[in-house]
């Protein structure tokens, strides 16, 4: 029996020094920890914020938009509208080549706006993000006429988009077919693909022949760093726990009660990216009681205090959003910030109004009936559990109910909820059509988003007039009637801005949000061992 | 015996059929449609959807579809996932290695600990030892895998640096094993302690200490051997718990695995991966029964199969 004892005890001993290496990643290289897996690689077809995050590291976009909005040439060093506003002409760079050696030119971009349409690939965003696409001319080897069926207003943030509109090899599609290519991509960009395993790890390459960084950077020529891995750890706490024992150098989606604690640690730091686009929101389904009068959908906004609970929930890690859009995003109307401010009397009288009088339990009836929200909590439902409590104030029933995501997709469709939430990472504001537009109302068979279910051709024409208007300046203003109307109407209930807090080690520098403010880019990155 | 092997074998057929039917129907009552799931929140036009549903096979009747699912998996072709549009039989390749890894460190850490832990509890039975092993047992039953997990990563991983985190190879192990194994050990120590005390006052046993066997002997040839056909029951249960039942490892020591990949695949509602994983884990559970019959009449050669 001593005997079993004293062997376990050695086996024990002998393992133990195995591991007693720390964590030391090798110089030139940085690790990210991602929250999620990555599947498919090709921007033409993913729609995974995630997948962007290691996609956008290896395509290049015709146009490189930065985070203050000003637009840079790209792979395209000039770009002009057609005076109907239906068409765009490229003058494409020369000298570009893709990883695979080959020439970049106006085929290259040809064949991959073409080959997005093809509904064979299955393309699952990038074709939304080339709007109403109709074709692409190759004029000479260097000039390229992009061509929509209507003026498309959003076509230059649109093509600027680093994760669904990069331009891809054609002889490597060719090579790899469409499946083989999304797990083996090759682009232009700042980093060549290496190796990829499934649920484990993708690792990049610098690429060293890159000499055409947008002037955006005032870094040029091939990135610092060698390498680049980004390790998949779904667990908070343990991406965390890997990223203070060093075995990854960056960490995504830090937790708020570990952002507190990096932000004042010698090793570490959080830098918190504003997501733009939808802020983090609630919609009121307009067709159900009691949410189909507006009085109560505005008392509802009055009674939630958005800065204590967002102070509360996310240890003010988020900020509170008051519009339909950010105000990192173009065109954002700050008129917003002005309505629906917190007030629960205001809330109270509102709900009088509509006939809703104190019952039981505080909670307001009309006609024996309690007035009740029902809301399928897909996203967030800790932060519902806080609104639930301040909406009681003003005599709302908020049932917060978690769901999976199939749940929560029957009831939109099947028009089962009385409030719904979304956001939305977007560059563009043409974004508003998602949620507002009459025909992105959800029907059976039908996945789509304006769940607050309000179609009125008013509304339709006024957001399409502001997608198909490319002055900027006319179109902020018919962007802030967009705004306006929704808001007026209490359609949505904007609550935060998405946070995305990205901890690192300090010893990593360098690191520049993309456009959105939520992924990464690595190109000027140094690390220091 | 070589008959009573290949009745067995012919046997796990019409098992995996049913297992792998139940599977196909109970897929389908699940809410969600696949397209949408895969689509995400991303608004495509009908027919981009319908386009996809038809290169899915899922326009299909019902019925035809669970034919084709079948003549195909005969033929060892379980279809091509509908997220990451890799054959099947690729994902579950390069995701069974490592669970298979998990699955093995699990069951050294339970078999050996298991049976230490119920040896020392009931040689002695109601003792100090006893008390203490047989809470040790139940501590290791009782604690939710991913708290143990934490709690490991914590103190092993980052407070003395002992182990990588995520890292890879055989230090990597260390710690999902201890997890994956925590609840075997628990289980085996009890059950081992058990046969122990009912054996230990069997005939046999006393002749064996009369003839003036030493201790330890008498314990391990005699006394543990016939105690341990119950024991090698549930280690064969508890092999098809491995295979499918380390989501919550996997998910904690970022591994990949075949327990998160079935999950995922649920959740998403990739029917082609999930009805191949039930495949797979009810072949496990089978195979493993089997060899726990076979392994009966080695350690109790008057169990006969005729």
């Amino acid at each position: 029996m001593k005997r079993l004892a004293l062997i376990l005890c050695v086996v024990m001993v002998l393992l133990a020094p195995a591991g007693v290496t720390r964590g030391q990643p090798a110089a030139d290289t940085v690790t990210w920890g991602e929250d999620f897996e990555v599947v498919l690689l090709d921007p033409r077809v993913t729609q995974s914020r995630h997948e962007a995050q290691v996609i956008m590291q290896i395509f290049d976009t015709l146009l490189f938009l930065d985070n203050d909005g000003k637009l840079y040439p790209g792979l395209a060093e000039k770009w002009e509208y057609s005076k109907d506003g239906k068409s765009v002409t490229f003058t494409l760079r020369k000298g570009v080549k893709f990883h695979d050696g080959a020439d970049f030119n106006a085929e290259a971009v040809k064949f991959t706006f073409d080959s997005i349409q093809n509904p064979a690939l299955g393309s699952q965003a990038a074709i939304d993000f080339l709007g109403p696409y109709e074709s692409a001319e190759v004029v000479d080897q260097h000039t390229v006429k992009v061509n929509w069926k209507q003026p498309f207003a959003a076509a230059l943030t649109n093509l600027s988009n680093p994760w669904l509109l990069g331009i891809v090899s054609p002889t490597a599609v060719k090579r790899l077919g469409d499946a083989g290519f999304s797990k083996a991509p090759v682009g232009t960009g700042p980093f060549k693909f290496v190796e990829f395993v499934p649920r484990v790890r993708v690792v990049l390459e610098r690429n060293d022949q890159y000499n055409w960084a947008p002037k955006a950077f005032k870094h040029q020529g091939p990135p610092r760093i060698r390498r680049l891995v980004f390790r998949t750890i779904p667990d908070a706490s343990t991406r965390v726990a890997a990223l203070e024992r060093g075995e990854i150098d960056v960490a995504d989606a830090v937790p708020p009660i570990d952002v507190r604690r990096f932000k004042g640690s010698r090793d570490f730091d959080v830098v918190i990216g504003d997501v733009s686009g939808i802020p983090f929101s609630y919609l009121f389904n307009t067709t159900k009681s009691p949410t189909d009068d507006v009085r109560v959908r505005q008392a509802f906004m009055y009674a939630t205090d958005r800065v204590k609970i967002t102070e509360q929930v996310f240890f003010g890690v988020a900020k509170p959003a008051y519009g339909p859009i950010t105000p990192t995003t173009p065109g954002y109307w700050a008129g917003a910030e002005k309505m629906y401010p917190y007030d629960l009397n205001k809330a109270r009288q509102l709900l009088e109004e509509a006939g809703w009088r104190v019952g039981p339990g505080g909670i307001r009836t009309k006609n024996g009936v309690p007035l009740e929200i029902y809301f399928p909590a897909l996203l967030q439902p800790e932060l519902g559990i806080a609104i639930q409590a301040a909406v009681k104030e003003a005599g709302i029933k908020f049932d917060v109910e978690r769901v999976t995501k199939a749940k929560q997709d029957e009831q939109v469709m099947n028009n089962e909820y009385t409030l719904g939430a979304i956001r939305w990472v977007a560059v563009d504001p043409s974004v508003l059509g998602i949620p507002f537009y009459s025909r992105n109302i959800p029907a059976p068979g039908k996945f789509k988003f304006n769940w607050s279910r309000f179609g009125s051709p008013e509304l339709d024409r006024m957001i399409l007039t502001a997608d198909t208007t490319i002055d900027p300046t006319r179109r902020a203003q018919l962007l802030a009637g967009v705004q306006k109307f929704v808001l007026d109407r209490a359609l949505i209930h904007p609550i935060h801005i998405s946070p995305q807090p990205i901890g690192f080690r300090r010893s990593v520098q360098g690191m520049r949000f993309a456009q959105g403010f939520w992924q990464m880019l690595f190109y000027e990155a140094t690390v220091t061992r | 015996m070589s008959t009573y092997v290949i009745r067995r074998l012919v046997g796990t057929v019409p098992v995996l059929f049913v297992a792998t039917t139940l599977a196909f129907l109970v897929l389908q009552l699940i809410p969600g449609d696949p397209v949408n799931l895969m689509l995400g929140g991303v608004p495509t036009s009908l027919e981009l959807r319908e386009n996809l549903r038809k290169k899915l096979g899922l326009d299909q009747p019902l019925h035809t579809q669970y034919v084709t699912f079948i003549t195909r998996a005969v033929r060892g072709d379980l279809g091509i996932s509908f997220r990451t549009r890799q054959p099947v039989v690729e994902v579950i390749k390069q995701q069974l290695p490592s669970t298979l890894e998990l699955a093995a460190g699990g069951m050294l850490i339970g078999v050996s600990f298991g049976m230490a832990l119920g040896i020392l509890a009931g040689i002695r039975p109601n003792s100090v030892i006893d008390t203490i092993t047989m809470l040790i047992a139940i501590i290791g039953i009782s604690i939710p895998g991913y708290w143990t997990a934490m709690l490991l990563i914590f103190i092993f991983g980052l407070k003395l640096g002992w182990v990588p985190i995520v890292g890879s190879g055989l230090p990597a192990l260390i710690l999902p094993s201890i997890v994956v194994g925590s609840f075997a050990v628990g289980d085996i120590a009890r059950l081992v302690r058990s046969s122990i005390v009912e054996v230990r006052n069997e005939d046999y046993i006393r002749t064996a200490r009369a003839k003036g066997l030493p201790e330890r002997r008498v314990i391990l040839r005699h006394a543990l051997r016939n105690a341990m056909i119950p024991v090698v029951t549930l280690i064969g249960l508890q092999l098809g718990l491995f295979v499918g039942g380390g989501v919550i490892t996997e998910t904690v020591f970022a591994r990949q695995g075949i327990g998160k990949l079935l999950v995922d695949a649920i959740l998403e509602k990739d029917y082609p991966i999930v009805q191949a994983i039930i495949l797979m884990i009810t072949s496990a559970y089978v195979f493993a029964n089997f060899f726990v019959d076979i392994l009966y009449s080695v350690l109790d050669p008057r169990i006969r199969y005729g």
